[in-house]
């Protein structure tokens, strides 16, 4: 991924990200679906956005919060060319679902709030929990036995 | 004196007695030693399977009887003994993935030889070729295949579900230089062929007119096998539809795949 064009929201600093996500939909009131600018504002502080254009297609990337030790950042929003969101990827702790679960929430804890809800895919390096549909699916990533980072996305 | 001497000798000689004795007698009985672990023929090691096959080799010509680990076997036959040994063919059913099979002989039901070990992979339909790369995108693997056989597997991470990894086969281009090093140290583009329509000039009637015809070709495509300097995105789907590597994976990679074809699978 090379990012072309580099854009800088001038904005106060890059405040800690807090709020809700909301399972198979979106964080605090973004939603998949809507523009990109829609749910940029309604996330709301600063962000970065990136333009990548090596591909059949053009994507958008925004980027909340403060970037990490593994150049990750707190939240991570992607649209299309068409500006239409379809992911989020949360790397921050301080975003949480309603039932309290965040980055960095033990499998066995995770597990129990979600019980069956959740399907369980294991692979060479994470093991994927994940629920929803392809209109709005949400996984949760976990690594040495903690959520790692948690992806909304639609298909 | 001579009582000590007569005591030393009758000491002496029950002492050979008994040692005589010790000797003639018969060993006490111990278990009967264990048969040589069975020796397998086929498949070979990290061979190709199907999802039933069968595994043949050679045991002990004591053994008669088989028990097979990792796997779940429907028949063990072992074939009458000759001098060098005994002929067992097993069939065995796995799932998908890699298998290790462990086979263990026995003689009388309660004595077991050391376990002959192999692995193999059950990768599913894969059409089965001299040289191919398999991008699994259901497991997040990337498997070189060489003669039936897959000679090396990585993790890969591949592209996200709002831009997912294009599947079909394609054809991999020498490596060329990483831009930057969210590629890595280089990166493989990935071609497919397709009919491209190439304009020709012909005379006729004495002026010279363009035509077209349709050759099949090797066109290059936005994606390709490259590196990350994101060692946590391998193992998810986290790019825009190209196949990340770790860089020490890809630089062994590099030299397993030389003019290779490559099949992507599984959506």
């Amino acid at each position: 991924m090379v990012a072309l064009a580099l854009f800088w929201q001038p904005a106060s600093s890059f405040a800690t990200l807090t709020g809700s996500i909301v399972e198979n939909v979106g964080v605090k009131t973004a939603k998949l679906g809507l523009r990109d600018s829609t749910d940029a504002a309604r996330i709301g502080g600063a962000y970065k956005r990136v333009k990548n254009t090596d591909y059949d297609f053009t994507v958008w990337e925004y980027r909340f919060g403060k970037r990490n030790a593994a150049g990750k950042y707190g939240l991570q929003m992607y649209s299309k060319g068409n500006h239409i969101v379809f992911t989020f990827v949360i790397n921050c702790t301080t975003l949480k679902t309603k039932n309290g679960t965040h980055v960095g929430t033990t499998e066995a804890t995770l597990a129990q709030r979600y019980g069956t809800k959740l399907h369980k895919s294991v692979g060479p390096v994470y093991t994927d929990y994940y629920m929803g549909t392809r209109n709005g699916r949400t996984d949760f990533w976990v690594k040495a036995g903690k959520v790692h980072h948690i992806v909304i996305s639609r298909y | 004196m001579e009582t000590r001497a007569f005591v030393r000798r009758t000491l002496l000689s029950v002492l050979c007695a008994a040692a005589a004795v010790a000797i003639a007698l018969p060993a006490p009985a111990t278990a009967q030693e264990a048969p040589p672990p069975p020796a397998i023929l086929s498949p070979r090691p990290s061979a190709l399977v199907k999802s039933k096959f069968v595994i043949t080799g050679r045991v002990a010509a004591s053994v008669t009887g088989l028990s097979v680990g990792g796997a779940s076997a429907s028949t063990v036959t072992v074939l009458a003994a000759d001098s060098e040994g005994a002929t067992f063919t097993v069939e065995v059913a796995v799932t998908y993935g890699r298998h290790v099979i462990a086979l263990s002989a026995t003689s009388d039901g309660a004595t077991w030889s050391q376990p002959a070990t192999i692995a193999v992979w059950n990768l599913g339909a894969v059409k089965r070729d001299v040289r191919l790369v398999l991008v699994d995108k259901s497991d997040f693997m990337l498997y070189v295949i060489r003669w039936n056989a897959v000679v090396a597997a990585y993790p890969i991470a591949i592209g996200m579900r709002g831009t997912p990894t294009p599947t079909g086969t394609r054809y991999l281009a020498r490596p060329s230089a990483s831009p930057s090093s969210v590629w890595g140290p280089f990166r493989m583009r990935l071609y497919r062929k397709a009919w491209v329509r190439v304009a020709y000039r012909v005379r006729v009637s004495g002026r010279l007119r363009t035509r077209y015809r349709k050759v099949l070709k090797l066109v290059g495509t936005p994606y390709y096998i490259h590196g990350t300097n994101d060692r946590d995105s391998i193992g998810t789907p986290a790019s825009h539809g190209c196949v990340r590597l770790w860089n020490k994976n890809l630089r062994v990679f590099r030299g397993l795949t030389y003019k290779c074809q490559l099949t992507i699978l599984r959506p």
